[in-house]
C-alpha cells in the first residue's frame, strides 16, 4: 500500500520547486504527485483545486499531496483544519514550509517556538520547516541558474548589480531576496513577478543536485528541508 | 452604571496627552481619575471625595460628589472644568453604524418647505439629512469625495443628488417635499432612488456620506461601527475595510469597528485588536496595550489572525 504525505506550501513558487525537487530525488521510486491549490475558505467555502497530478517511475508506492495554500499565515492554520481528515484518509506524515519574511531573521527561534506550540498533536507526525528569509534566498543561492538566462550573469555581474557577494553560509540573513532576484533579472529585461511562465524556467534552470550537494550543505535550512523530502522518499518500502 | 469594572483610556487632543481612569464596584464609583500628562485635574476615591482643578484659580481644592456619580460628568463646567468637555463631547459625539441594518436605505424625509430642518449628524438612519447639510455648507467639494470614494469601494457613479423617489407614493397631504437620494451610475442614464439601491451598496453610500461630513465639519470624529460587512461579498466587504483603514489614517477620523467575521479579523493588524470574551456576567478584554506579549508572541506562530481568537490563545 503506498504511503501517503501532504505538504502545505504557501504559495506557487513553493509548489513548482518542491514538485521539480521531489521529481529530482525521486530516482527509480514510483511516485504519484497531485498538487493542489486552495481558494476560498475567508468568505466562500474552502475548495481545493487541482492543478496537477503526475506519475514518476512505475509502482507508485508514494503518493505526495502538494496544497499550496496561498498565503504565508495559512500553512499552519491548514494543517490544523485538515489534520483530522488527513488521518482518516491514512496518511503518514505533514509537511509544512513558510517563508519568514516579513519577520526578520533575528524571529527564526521565535517562529520555530511560537509554531510548535499550535502544531497539532496526535496519530499524524507534523514537521514545519522554514524558508530562511523566503524561498529566493535558496535561488540566489545557487548561482549557476543565472549563467542559463543570460551568460552575462556571472558571479562578479551579479556582485556588481547586487552591491554585495553572494555567501551562500551567509545568505539568509540577507532580509529581502524576493528584491534582489529581482534586481538580477531586471538587468537582463526581466521583472520577476512570480508569474508561473518565469517560475517554471526558474526552477528548470536550478541545479538541483547542486543544491543537495553543496549548497544545502551552508545554507542550514534548505539543508533541513531536503532532508526531509529525501527522508519521506527513503520510507518507500517497495 | 456598570455594575463592576475598571478602565483605562489614554487620549490624544491637540498633541496633549490625557489618561482617564475609572474603578466601579457593585455600582458605585470607587476610583475617578482624570490628567493632563502629569497634571491632576481630577482625584477621587470610595467615598467620593476627591481632589478636582479649579482652572481660574490652577489649584486643585477639596470636593465631594455622590458616590453613584461620575464626577467628569456630573462637574461639568465650562469655567472651571471644561476640560471635562473633552471626554464629555468625544462620548456624546460618536457616529454609531449598525452595518446589518437598512443604514436609512427604508427612510424617505419630508422636508418642510419654509422652516429649519431637524439636523442631528448623530442619527445614522437620516443620511439625506446629512446629505443635504454636507452639500448647503461644502457643495461640489462634498460631492466630489462622495464619488471619489464610492470609487476606492468599487461602486462607480457619476452623480448623487435628492429628489422625490419616482416609485413612492404617499397618501393623503405631504407638509412639505418627499425626499429620498438618489445616484447615477456611470454608464447608465437614469437616476436610481436610494429605495431601488441595492442594501450593499446603499450600506457604504451611507457610511461614504457621513464620514465624509464627519471629517470636514469637525476637528475629529469617532465613528463606531457594528458588524462590518455584514451583507456584503468578499470583494465589497474587503474593499471597504481596507478603505476604512486608509480612510482613518489620512484624516483625524478615530475608527471602531466590532466583528465576529473571520475575513474581517485576517484583514485587521492584531495591534489593533480588542478581543471581549464574556464568561456568565464577565467581560474579559485583551488588546496590545494590556497583553503585549501574548500578543506579540501570537505573532511568531504562523497562524493567521482569526486563529488568535478561535483558539482561545488570549485566555489561556
Amino acid at each position: 500500500m503506498a504511503r501517503k504525505f501532504a505538504i502545505f506550501v504557501e504559495g506557487q513558487t513553493e509548489r513548482v520547486f518542491l514538485s521539480e525537487l521531489i521529481t529530482n530525488f525521486s530516482g527509480n521510486l514510483g511516485v504519484e504527485i497531485v498538487e493542489k491549490r486552495l481558494n476560498g475558505g475567508r468568505r466562500f467555502e474552502k475548495i481545493f483545486i487541482e492543478i496537477d497530478a503526475r506519475k514518476i517511475g512505475s509502482g507508485q508506492n508514494i503518493y505526495i499531496l502538494i496544497i499550496d495554500c496561498g498565503s504565508n499565515d495559512r500553512v499552519l492554520s491548514e494543517i490544523r483544519d485538515q489534520y483530522e481528515s488527513l488521518i482518516d484518509a491514512g496518511y503518514d506524515k505533514i509537511i509544512g514550509l513558510r517563508d519568514v519574511y516579513p519577520l526578520n531573521y533575528n524571529s527564526v527561534k521565535r517562529i520555530k517556538e511560537g509554531m510548535l506550540q499550535f502544531l497539532p498533536k496526535g496519530a499524524l507526525e507534523v514537521q514545519i520547516y522554514l524558508s530562511v528569509m523566503e524561498i529566493e534566498t535558496w535561488f540566489l543561492a545557487e548561482q549557476s541558474h543565472f549563467l542559463k538566462f543570460n551568460r552575462k550573469l556571472t558571479p562578479k555581474e551579479i556582485e556588481s548589480i547586487l552591491g554585495f557577494k553572494i555567501i551562500p553560509s551567509s545568505i539568509e540573513k540577507h532580509y529581502h531576496p524576493s528584491e534582489s532576484l529581482d534586481k538580477i533579472y531586471n538587468s537582463i529585461g526581466i521583472k520577476y513577478d512570480k508569474s508561473l511562465g518565469l517560475v517554471n524556467r526558474i526552477v528548470q534552470f536550478l541545479d538541483m543536485d547542486y543544491l543537495d550537494t553543496h549548497i544545502s550543505l551552508e545554507v542550514k535550512h534548505l539543508g533541513y528541508f531536503i532532508s526531509g523530502i529525501k527522508d519521506i522518499l527513503s520510507e518507500d518500502h517497495a | 452604571m456598570f455594575q463592576e469594572g475598571e478602565w483605562t483610556a489614554d487620549f490624544i487632543h491637540n498633541n496633549q496627552k490625557y489618561k482617564y481612569i475609572i474603578g466601579i464596584s457593585d455600582f458605585l464609583v470607587k476610583e475617578e481619575i482624570f490628567r493632563q500628562g502629569r497634571r491632576t485635574l481630577l482625584r477621587r476615591g470610595p467615598d467620593g471625595v476627591g481632589r478636582i482643578r479649579l482652572e481660574k484659580k490652577g489649584e486643585l481644592v477639596d470636593f465631594q460628589t455622590p458616590t453613584d456619580q461620575v464626577a467628569s460628568v456630573s462637574r461639568r463646567d465650562s469655567l472651571q472644568h471644561s476640560f471635562f468637555s473633552l471626554l464629555n463631547d468625544w462620548g456624546n459625539n460618536v457616529l454609531f453604524f449598525q452595518f446589518g441594518t437598512p443604514m436609512g436605505r427604508n427612510e424617505i424625509s419630508v422636508i418642510a418647505k419654509d422652516g429649519p430642518v431637524e439636523f442631528d449628524p448623530l442619527n445614522t438612519d437620516r443620511v439625506l439629512v446629512v446629505f443635504r447639510e454636507g452639500m448647503k455648507k461644502y457643495d461640489i467639494q462634498f460631492k466630489q469625495s462622495i464619488i471619489f470614494d464610492m470609487e476606492r469601494l468599487g461602486y462607480f457613479i457619476k452623480d448623487i443628488g435628492a429628489r422625490t423617489p419616482i416609485d413612492i407614493k404617499v397618501q393623503g397631504p405631504v407638509q412639505g417635499e418627499l425626499l429620498g437620494l438618489y445616484i447615477v451610475e456611470q454608464g447608465l442614464g437614469e437616476p436610481v432612488d436610494q429605495n431601488q439601491i441595492s442594501q450593499g451598496m446603499f450600506r457604504a453610500l451611507s457610511v461614504v456620506i457621513q464620514l465624509n461630513f464627519a471629517i470636514l465639519s469637525r476637528d475629529t470624529a469617532c465613528i463606531l461601527i457594528d458588524d462590518i460587512g455584514e451583507g456584503l461579498d468578499f470583494q465589497r466587504c474587503k474593499a471597504i475595510v481596507e478603505f476604512l483603514m486608509e480612510k482613518s489614517k489620512e484624516s483625524n477620523l478615530q475608527l471602531i469597528m466590532s466583528t465576529n467575521d473571520k475575513l474581517v479579523m485576517n484583514m485587521v493588524p492584531l495591534n489593533y485588536w480588542t478581543v471581549l470574551s464574556r464568561e456568565e456576567r464577565e467581560m474579559n478584554i485583551h488588546n496590545f496595550k494590556n497583553s503585549r506579549e501574548k500578543f506579540e508572541n501570537f505573532s511568531y506562530t504562523g497562524l493567521n489572525n482569526f486563529e488568535f481568537f478561535s483558539s482561545g490563545y488570549i485566555e489561556n
